[in-house]
């Protein structure tokens, strides 16, 4: 080869591999990428109650005729299960605590009458899982294993998942989204669907999140408004938890469209409004969930958004009613509020007893967001080397969230470590680029 | 069992996560001064109206309160607790970028023989009652280290210790010579290009060629007029630029910066500027004295406000080209009269192509983004 060919291929060689390896993936599309999708991709509702107003009504001739049932047949487990379900449905139409503690109750006198190998293991697993008790999940979950009867491939997929929550909030995600993978080859439904949205928005891939929630919809044979509804609330989260506040407003309405006078949907419609500048209304819309509810992080809201208008009495009187009940939730359930109380008093109350709260919830789920939260209240007391060491406990744990960088970013700088700050804020930033904007300051619920 | 229920228990689970609020936060900044120390106060005009109870206006009476609350929330006590006398030189509401705030200028004189350079600072406004209100205090010693967080104060936690004292001209200058010498440590072209040069300076071109060694005086003498000429010209676009306030957008600097090692390193290959090297290292210098100069007015002001810090990052950059004009030159002296120079310049010559041609891609695809 002459000596000038063998220069050029010594020379080109190199710098077109460089180029080469540079811009293939901009050229090329990414193949993992996710499509995006908006609120008119979800699918139509279906058969259900299209109003909070009838879902109430509905829900009220359930409770009614599964407390008659009940009261019939005393020493029998499976009216009592009935009972519990149409009490967890009430809760979740109108935010009712007292129900969701009834129905645990109910299902407590259910296993206390049941013979051993049957009684209402699985939805004692789901009723525990809700109130965030791991424990009480896993001894549901070992009743299921002894169960004489298994029901269904459903129930199989179902004792699977639920395993898969287990290992979520207690910070392995990766053992979780094995479980959901094999859950979802026993049976690609709904309720798996929604499970890898919560993974992957732990992990900052909002776009699969949001994906998921659409395949969840259109996985659902029932399809009913209400849960429409909540999926929509759901993506609009997502969305306002990276800063795209007008695309979230959009899921909001859709999901206001879906079912009417939701409480939920009034929440988070009234927080795109607070961000979007309208105080008036936004205060209007969380003083009529407070209200019509008694949800205290309504009331939270509430005192958050006087203050950022500097109210101060209206401020602390909503922040006192919030405390109130957050107090009594607490005496009910601890296990199912005490990160939301420790999130209260954070904001309007007493640091040490926030810490107090944190550390429960923190021995209880010990995942990203309870670290993120235990390192808050940890800084609250003047204790930045122990917040950063949780702040890196919820980051090992492959949690992503904006809130979470801004936290690293605010305690590596008072620690000193400047180059360490400016990585997190990079990263916050790409997570949310409106998490340091003023209107992040006013956001309670959607945060991510 | 129902699907749909589950899948409704899961919406309730999600839709009603403990929520993670972002706080809002107060910046003091401090600044010594020849008597003292000069606070400018920043607190968001909601939270000093949660927090004090006080009107936020710009009315006479409120702003006395403003005054009051902010005398009775800070302090600073010099080691032996003698107090500083707290003064407050101006307060009002305004609202600057986003919210509006109280923006403040305390100034805190030390009695009578306490030492100004060292004291703790207390602060206590808003935080005191507000658990999640995060104070950051910042101390602004004027100098090229530029400001630096020295405390986040919270409820429980409002004091700092504060090592403060003014910083010298000569300690400028020092800061200057150490930022000029980590810019072109950390910035891998200038020392590419710099390397491109001296890989040449050994040889001797003849027909087109690189054909002979020149001696270890001539070597010598070369690499002084092509180090001197790349000084020359980045010093006068770098001082050019800094009385001027002229600059070009730092996108094609750097594309243009990159291809000069791209061409210096051809010239490796094949002399396509001998007997013209001084000249191109000047003109060459003026391109990356760009290139400094770009980076000195985004990423630290201070540096342009006197001759004595620039000359400082100027020296900063000249020592760590000295430094490398040393480390490398006598190896490739060395390397030149063993007889295997010429692989060995292809093949550093080759690799600084690769790089160059990198870069080149690189910032135009960033410079296009």
């Amino acid at each position: 080869m002459p000596r000038t060919r063998l220069l050029i291929f010594v020379l080109g060689f190199p710098a077109v591999l460089v180029a080469g390896l540079f811009l293939a993936p901009k050229i090329v599309p990414h193949s993992t990428e996710e499509p995006h999708y908006s609120a008119s991709d979800l699918p139509h509702a279906g058969y259900g109650p299209v109003s909070q107003g009838d879902a109430e009504t509905k829900v009220r001739e359930r409770i009614e005729y599964a407390t008659e049932l009940a009261a019939e047949r005393p020493d029998q487990w499976l009216p009592k299960q009935v009972l519990a379900r149409a009490l967890r449905s009430r809760y979740l139409v109108d935010g009712n605590a007292d129900a969701l503690r009834d129905a645990g109750r109910q299902l407590a006198l259910a296993r206390s009458v049941a013979d051993d190998g049957a009684g209402p293991a699985l939805v004692s697993a789901e009723w525990s899982m809700e109130v965030h008790d791991l424990d009480g999940a896993e001894a549901g979950l070992a009743a299921y294993d002894k169960s004489v009867v298994k029901l269904s491939t459903g129930e199989q997929a179902t004792a699977l998942e639920l395993r898969g929550d287990i290992n979520f909030y207690r910070g392995d995600i990766s053992a979780a989204e094995r479980l959901y993978d094999a859950a979802r080859k026993i049976e690609n439904g709904p309720s798996v669907q929604v499970r890898l949205a919560v993974l992957e928005k732990s992990r900052g891939n909002f776009d699969a999140a949001i994906t998921h929630l659409v395949n969840a919809a259109r996985l659902d044979s029932l399809r009913t408004p209400q849960t429409l509804a909540n999926i929509a609330l759901q993506a609009g989260a997502i969305e306002f938890a990276r800063g795209r506040y007008d695309v979230a407003q959009k899921w909001y309405r859709k999901a206001d469209e879906l079912f009417a006078d939701y409480w939920k949907t009034k929440l988070y419609l009234g927080e795109a409004a607070l961000v979007a500048g309208n105080t008036d209304q936004a205060a209007a819309m969380f003083e009529n969930v407070a209200v019509d509810t008694g949800d205290p992080q309504a009331m939270d809201a509430l005192a958050m958004l006087y203050r950022r208008s500097g109210d101060r009495q209206r401020s602390k009187a909503w922040a006192a009613r919030a405390s109130a009940e957050w107090e009594k939730r607490v005496g009910d359930i601890p296990s199912a509020y005490v990160a939301h109380a420790a999130e209260h008093e954070l904001a309007f109350g007493d640091p040490a007893r926030a810490l107090s709260y944190a550390r429960k919830n923190a021995t209880t789920r010990p995942n990203g967001e309870a670290y993120l939260l235990l390192a808050r209240a940890l800084s609250a007391n003047g204790q930045d080397s122990a917040a950063m060491r949780q702040l890196m406990r919820a980051e090992r744990a492959g949690w992503k969230s904006a809130r979470l960088y801004v936290e690293i970013a605010q305690l590596s700088a008072a620690l000193g470590d400047e180059e360490h700050a400016a990585e997190a804020r990079d990263m916050a930033l790409k997570l949310n680029p409106q998490i340091y904007s003023p209107e992040a300051t006013l956001i309670w619920f959607a945060h991510g | 069992m129902t699907r749909s229920l589950l899948f409704a228990m899961l919406a309730i689970l999600w839709i009603v996560p403990a929520a993670a609020h972002t706080s809002a936060s107060s910046e003091v900044r401090l600044e010594p001064t020849k008597t003292g120390i000069v606070a400018d106060v920043t607190i968001p005009q909601a939270e000093y109206a949660y927090a004090s109870g006080n009107t936020a206006s710009n009315d006479q009476a409120s702003l006395a309160d403003a005054k009051r609350y902010l005398l009775a929330h800070t302090a600073i006590r010099s080691a032996d607790g003698s107090e500083w006398n707290v003064t407050i030189a101006d307060v009002h509401f305004a609202r600057n970028a986003g919210t509006p705030d109280l923006l403040a200028k305390i100034a805190y004189d030390p009695p009578a023989g306490a030492a100004p350079d060292r004291f703790d600072f207390e602060w206590s406004a808003v935080i005191a009652n507000t658990p999640d209100h995060v104070t950051r205090v910042v101390l602004d010693k004027n100098d090229l280290s530029g400001p630096q967080l020295i405390g986040l104060l919270r409820e429980g936690n409002t004091q700092v210790t504060v090592v403060a004292g003014r910083s010298t001209a000569l300690a400028r200058f020092g800061s200057a010579i150490q930022v000029g010498a980590e810019h072109i440590l950390g910035g891998l072209d200038h020392l590419a290009f710099l390397v491109a040069l001296l890989l040449a300076a050994p040889l001797l071109a003849k027909n087109g060629h690189w054909q002979a060694l020149r001696s270890g005086k001539e070597a010598a003498i070369a690499v002084a007029q092509l180090a001197s000429g790349f000084t020359i010209g980045h010093s006068i676009t770098l001082i050019s630029v800094a009385l001027t306030g002229l600059t070009l957008p730092a996108p094609p600097v750097e594309i243009f910066i990159a291809a000069t090692i791209l061409l210096a390193a051809f010239n490796v290959i094949r002399p396509i500027f001998a007997r013209r090297e001084l000249w191109i290292a000047v003109l060459f210098g003026l391109v990356h004295g760009l290139g400094f100069a770009g980076f000195i007015r985004e990423a630290d002001a201070d540096l342009t406000r006197n001759i004595s810090t620039l000359l400082g990052f100027n020296v900063g950059l000249e020592l760590v080209q000295i430094a490398v004009i040393v480390a490398v030159v006598p190896l490739l002296l060395f390397i030149a009269r063993r007889g295997f120079y010429s692989p060995f310049r292809i093949t550093a010559a080759a690799v600084l192509i690769a790089s160059s041609g990198f870069w080149m891609v690189t910032r135009t695809v960033d410079a296009v983004a």
